[in-house]
């Protein structure tokens, strides 16, 4: 990996999702104009000639818009929060007058965040121009490819197997192997190779940073992964929601193409290579590789049986390979720095790092990539920052609506493929939730299996009707109709979903229910039996009464109730009036003595 | 072979057998919902999970195929529980209205609740609740029902091609329906209906009239079309509540046509004569049938042989027709006649049309006309390696599967077929890659019309070129091919008419042939009317039985048993399944004959082994699905007939067929004539437009020696410039009597 540096003055702007919803265009076009006001666009001097350039996720997404002043030979200085109206402080102080605006350059808790991390996938993302081929070669892009196509496919197999890579979209299957299969597969015409940029779980977006920052290391992973098994034409299959990495893979690939570097005969060798990008139609089931497939094809997105295997019968029932965005964002590092570099980081049976998107009840909100085997303690309390409000940790949900909850119990428990699943958690695609004391465990099940059955393509009885039904008894429980047997009903029906759904989503989609009762079985109860929700978040198990013992007259409810309803008046005892009550929450949410219950 | 064990009993399977047919091999039953065999592997309803043993999770039987030494087991604690559970899901939302449920008795869903012994549902229930849809006007559509097996949406399109239906939305809000929600538009086939496990897909005409369990099944043929397909006739007390499919079985494989699932109606109609007719100076009188039997034959006493014509239907059975050529030699007459002729003759299987790799069909509807032949091209054709040329002059439902459509004006048709022809046999020309793949193909196939003089020609051109070519000349009636095999295809049809309108023929004997609507012999009316005698049976009071002055009704091929030979020349079983109180015509036959001097047996069987004796090609048959072997598909060398359309007019005026109708027979079924009762004339948008005509007009058409007015039906498919009218009905059966192919004009 080649560290980043620099003939003249950059300053790299975050324009991913999160950089351009906070204003990261405006920063771009007021930097470039005080360039010119300040006769600093192309500047004969290097110290002076500055270039706003467009680059993509640093990771700490919760302080946008970040910029990046790169100076020749000094390093970088990162500003966080930057709007356009900061810029002219910026360029007059920082870059004319040559002092940093220390009020807005980022402190030590910025960069504690990135203290745990090793940003190898990463590395280039927030550095590179996404929408620069010639950038990315400049940091020694394409070389992998190079390299791979001097070697035997076998020996790219071999390296990647060596390696000890697994698949990255979740399932956690050894890349290598899964090629192997592939590869092996006799066809009388073509291989596919597919891209699964289908992500889709709610609070997860590592895959959709990757090719917004840096879409060419997706491009040439594909194309290492398709000379090694033999495939001459590939699928990048990616969410519409994402207008933005589509708008970046369509001008990658365009660029790649016009390059030589895709097509007939890559780099001078015999390995041709077509790439297309397939749009997704907004259903979260098409990340199912089966039902991804069938999507391609046009038909209705909807998993198919396995056997046969995509690697037999794939994609127009040819032999095909499926992989994540970060599985082949990891390619091109295994064949630049070798196996046996990559095989260094990570634990006996997980590999590398990987990357996370961690949300919820944490300081620093954003996406992360860490080696495996960090402790859920250190994902969350040092590279997250830990819980804000002083308040204390409860749970997180690892693997998304396919994963399960973890307590604090589990906070040492290191992270990888096995050790996940061993406490009832999955790695999943990588998203990270973590929620506090104020979160109520069966709202959070209940949040999950939402968007699971809403999600479930409806094949298959048991995910289509089963979640259906075990959320129905999930509403009857939150909002004061839970029966006895409610839990154990949950139980039987989630396992029997488990066991006979026919994808991946009916398979995990109870999860999120069954370890929440595993762990949290007494807030199940106090919803069943005392009808009350110890969190005070299923609002019609809350009263919404001031407890007097607690409350210290300060008013805040009464600022926060959006509808008048808190009768407050200094030194007095808040009273809620029920009548016009909404039970919205917000005075629960801004009462810092949990004084309404 | 791979070697299976289920419940411990080891099995031998071919590679690709799945789990579910290992355990059929091994007597062992799994309990399916989704699971079709005609269909691709599904895997939706996840009953038939099984375990294998030393794998953790759980397989579905129906897709999943074996490996050697796989040991697996049907029947656990784990496996009922799931399948349980699968049901009580099912049970929350489905309507417990068994009891007035069309599928009540026969349905899926109460079986498996039975057979896994659901008796409460731990769940609260929460039936669905939306309006009952009767766009269709044959298909009954009760979502409520529907349990999501995709079997209905699977069977449209991977075996019907239509894809009328598919699925909607997502999760539990998942539907079967249409693009839009459109009503059903579709070839009324009921395929759907077929596989539907429960009550979600009805048939309209069966609805509400029966239940399941106080009905007979009787297995035969249908007697609608030359298809010749295996069809179960349900049964109460002699009335028949269904034709129903016998999944699986027959040529047909088990599918129907709309003629067939909704068209058997007319059997029950009260519009069947009862007692027989004779008419004297213009009164008609009811009589038995002894006596207009014996009233007849004092009339064919005083007449010279010669002067006496027999004439059947292709309706009949081979049984009836060959009596009928019996009673022909009794008489002594060598006037037999019908509309078919022994000209050309039938080669191709079904078997062979589905396996083919390059088929060519020209010049006919067929999914329209044989819809069950139109389903096995389907299925060829849709095959990645094969190759379909269609050629008609309007475009077709073959489109979605043809490699090339080629279309035109009859005239245009004509040229380009001839073109095709001509580079079958060498020339060179813009079909000489077409005519390549067909000379290189391992097993090419050509359908045409046989009752096309030109294109038959073509036909015979093209085998000539290429002998591996099979032919499929597609007859039209049940019994087209056998009543030719009975001798009644060795004389001209338009000799009868010449006879009739010359005076030559003074009597005839009309067994089940409805002359007066039949291209060639519709105008015959008035010489019919002059005769000494015309003696018609018919199960109704048709065209020609109102002509009659003596008139027996006779039964349907439900009322009857005896044989057919279907347009493949497949020998296949009648059976008798009700009996509606009328005669069949092997017994009118009988007793004319006796009456006239000789013994003719009525038992079938007794028929068969004079026919096995007598009837060369027949000796030795297989009576219940033997195949006839042809010496050759054409008698003769046939000669190159003119296609060109006659007389003057901007439009070209051709016939169409219909796939609710073959002939007259089936307009009796109040049901199909419900949805097309009419002839209607098929009209190109553009040209509707320009004539300022909608559909439902009625529009005038007039060409060289006809005129006639019918309503219009806009087909965006007809070409420009054409317009067509169906066979088969008086008024249109004038105008095709002057052509095949007419130039008209048309006006409001």
């Amino acid at each position: 990996m080649k560290e980043y540096s620099t003939d003249h003055v950059e300053v790299h702007v975050c324009m991913g999702t999160a950089g351009v919803a906070t204003g990261g265009m405006e920063v771009m076009e007021a930097l470039n104009e005080e360039f010119a006001k300040h006769g600093l666009l192309n500047a004969e001097s290097k110290e002076r000639n500055c270039e706003a350039k467009q680059t993509g996720c640093r990771g700490l997404c919760a302080r946008d818009v970040l910029i990046d002043v790169y100076a020749p030979n000094k390093g970088s200085v990162t500003y966080e929060h930057v709007t356009a109206e900061m810029v002219p402080t910026i360029v007059q102080e920082h870059l004319v007058d040559g002092n940093i605006v220390e009020k807005w350059a980022a402190k030590k808790d910025y960069f504690q965040f990135y203290d745990k991390q090793k940003r190898y996938v990463l590395h280039d993302c927030g550095k590179v121009d996404p929408e620069s081929l010639e950038d990315y070669v400049r940091l020694g892009g394409y070389d992998a490819i190079k390299k791979a196509i001097t070697m035997k496919p076998e020996e790219v197999i071999e390296e990647v197997k060596k390696s000890g890579l697994r698949g990255r979209g979740g399932g956690g299957f050894p890349t290598g192997l899964k090629w192997t299969f592939c590869r092996n597969s006799p066809t009388d015409d073509h291989k596919y190779l597919i891209c699964n940029a289908d992500e889709g779980d709610p609070g997860a977006f590592m895959d959709r940073s990757i090719i917004e920052g840096n879409p060419h290391a997706v491009i040439e992973g594909m194309l290492i992964a398709g000379y090694a098994i033999g495939c001459d034409e590939g699928y990048i299959y990616c969410r519409a929601e994402y207008p933005l990495a589509i708008e970046r893979v369509i001008k990658a690939i365009k660029d790649a193409e016009d390059a030589g570097y895709l097509g007939k005969g890559v780099f001078g060798s015999d390995f041709n290579f077509k790439l297309k990008l397939k749009e997704g139609a907004g259903a979260f089931v098409c990340g199912e590789e089966t039902a991804l497939i069938a999507s391609i094809e046009g038909e209705r997105g909807m998993p198919r049986p396995r056997p046969p295997f995509p690697a037999v019968k794939g994609l127009w029932q040819k032999p095909s390979n499926v992989n994540n965005v970060e599985t082949f964002a990891n390619l091109p590092l295994i064949l630049l720095e070798g196996s046996e570099w990559y095989a260094g980081i990570g634990t006996e049976k997980s590999k590398g790092t990987k990357i996370f998107a961690i949300s919820g009840k944490v300081k620093s909100t954003g996406l992360v990539e860490v080696p495996m085997g960090i402790t859920v303690r250190e994902l969350i309390f040092d590279v997250g920052g830990g819980i804000p409000k002083k308040r204390k940790f409860k749970a997180v949900q690892l693997g998304g609506p396919s994963g399960g909850c973890l307590t604090p119990d589990h906070l040492e428990t290191p992270i990888d493929y096995d050790s996940l699943i061993a406490a009832g958690a999955m790695m999943g695609s990588g998203g990270v939730v973590v929620m506090d004391e104020t979160n109520c465990m069966v709202n959070v099940a209940q949040f999950f299996l939402t968007f699971t059955q809403r999600e479930s393509c409806g094949k298959c009885i048991p995910c289509r009707i089963g979640t259906k039904t075990m959320l129905n008894i999930l509403d009857r429980i939150t909002t004061g109709g839970g029966r006895e047997g409610d839990i154990e009903l949950l139980q039987k029906v989630g396992e029997d979903i488990k066991t006979s759904s026919l994808c991946g989503l009916g398979q995990t989609a109870p999860n999120p229910v069954l370890t929440t009762i595993k762990y949290f079985r007494d807030e199940y109860e106090a919803h069943i039996y005392d009808k009350k929700c110890p969190s005070r978040e299923c609002a019609e198990l809350v009263e919404f009464v001031v407890i007097n013992e607690r409350c210290k007259k300060c008013g805040l409810c009464k600022k926060a109730c959006p509808v008048d309803a808190i009768y407050w008046e200094k030194k007095e005892f808040a009273i809620i009036d029920q009548e016009k009550c909404v039970k919205c929450r917000e005075c629960i949410v801004n009462c810092p003595f949990n004084a309404i219950d | 072979m791979l070697n299976v064990k289920i419940n411990g009993k080891e099995v031998q399977v071919a590679p690709g057998s799945t789990i579910l047919d290992a355990a059929k091999e091994a007597g062992v039953s799994i309990p399916v919902l989704c699971h079709d065999s005609r269909l691709n592997p599904f895997g939706a309803c996840r009953v038939c999970l099984v375990e294998q043993v030393g794998m953790p999770k759980l397989m579905a039987a129906c897709t999943t195929p074996v490996t050697d030494k796989m040991e697996i087991i049907t029947e656990s604690e784990k496996l009922a529980r799931v399948r349980k559970t699968a049901i009580e899901l099912l049970l929350i939302n489905h309507p417990l209205d068994c009891p007035v449920c069309y599928k009540g008795g026969e349905c899926g869903l109460q079986d498996l609740t039975y057979e896994v012994g659901v008796t409460k549902v731990r769940f609260d229930a929460s039936p669905n609740d939306t309006p009952v849809d009767h766009t269709n006007p044959f298909i009954e559509r009760d979502i409520d029902r529907c349990v999501l097996c995709g079997r209905c949406v699977r069977i449209c399109d991977e075996v019907v091609n239509i894809q009328a239906i598919s699925f909607l939305n997502r999760g539990t809000d998942t539907m079967i329906g249409t693009s839009f929600e459109q009503p059903w538009n579709c070839e009324y086939c009921g395929q759907c209906i077929s596989v539907c496990p429960v009550g979600s897909l009805n048939n309209r005409v069966y609805l509400f009239k029966n239940r399941p369990w106080n009905l007979e099944s009787e297995k035969t043929i249908c007697g609608l079309c030359s298809c010749g397909c295996t069809v179960s006739i349900d049964y109460e007390c002699n009335e028949v509540f269904r034709m129903n499919e016998m999944p699986e079985e027959g040529v047909n494989h088990g599918y129907m046509c709309a003629k067939g699932r909704f068209g058997f109606d007319f059997m029950n109609s009260v519009k069947r004569e009862t007692e027989a007719q004779i008419t004297v100076g213009g009164e008609a009188k009811k009589a038995t049938v002894a006596e207009a039997v014996e009233y007849a034959a004092e009339k064919l006493k005083g007449l010279k042989a010669e002067e006496v014509a027999v004439v059947v239907s292709p309706r009949i059975t081979n049984e009836e027709a060959f009596l009928a050529s019996k009673l022909a030699e009794t008489i002594g007459t060598k006037n037999v006649f019908s509309t078919e002729t022994d000209e050309i003759m039938p080669e191709g299987a079904y078997s062979e049309v589905e396996a083919s790799d390059a088929l060519a069909v020209l010049n006919i509807n067929v999914t329209e006309s044989n819809p069950i032949l139109g389903l096995a091209v389907r299925v060829a054709a849709r095959e990645e390696n094969a190759n379909c040329f269609v050629f008609y002059p309007s475009e077709t439902a073959l489109k979605r599967v043809a490699t090339e459509l080629i279309t035109g004006n009859p005239d245009e048709l004509a040229v380009k077929m001839e073109k095709f022809c001509a580079a079958m046999g060498g020339a060179d020309n813009d079909f000489s890659a077409m005519a390549k793949t067909m000379l290189e193909a391992e097993k090419p196939v050509v359908v045409f019309d046989p009752y096309n003089k030109a294109d038959a020609y073509i036909a015979q051109e093209i085998k000539k070129a290429c002998d591996k070519v099979i032919l499929v000349p597609a007859k039209s009636k049940n019994n087209s091919v056998g009543i030719v095999d009975m001798g009644f295809g060795k004389n001209n049809p338009a000799d009868f008419a010449k006879g009739v309108e010359g005076g030559t023929i003074k009597a005839v004997l009309c067994f089940g042939e409805n002359i007066l609507v039949r291209s060639g012999w519709s105008k015959l009316e008035g010489a019919l009317a002059k005769l000494d005698l015309l003696m018609v049976t018919d199960p109704f009071m048709s065209d020609t039985a109102k002509a009659a002055n003596v008139y027996v009704p006779v039964a349907t091929f439900a009322e009857k048993s005896g044989s057919f030979t279907n347009l493949e020349g497949r020998v296949q079983e009648v059976s008798k399944a009700v009996d509606k109180g009328v005669s069949a015509d092997a017994d009118v036959i009988a007793a004319l004959g006796k009456a006239l001097g000789a013994e003719l047996p009525t038992d079938v069987y007794a028929v068969r082994k004079l026919i096995e004796k007598e009837v060369k090609l027949y000796s030795g048959i297989q009576w219940d699905g033997g195949k006839v072997a042809y010496p050759s598909v054409f008698k003769t060398e046939m000669e190159k007939a003119s296609a060109t359309a006659k007389g003057s007019g901007k439009f070209y005026l051709y016939p169409a067929s219909l796939r609710l109708h073959s002939g007259s027979y089936t307009r009796w079924s109040p049901d199909l004539a419900k949805v097309y009762g009419t002839p209607k004339l098929e009209l190109n948008d553009a040209d509707a437009n320009e004539m300022e005509s909608a559909e439902g007009d009625t529009v005038k058409i007039k060409g060289d020696g006809f005129a006639g007015e019918f309503v219009v039906e806009i087909n965006k498919q007809i070409t420009k410039g054409c317009v067509s009218l169906p066979e088969d009905f008086a008024s249109t059966a004038d105008i095709f009597s002057l052509g095949r192919y007419l130039k008209a004009e048309i006006s409001k």
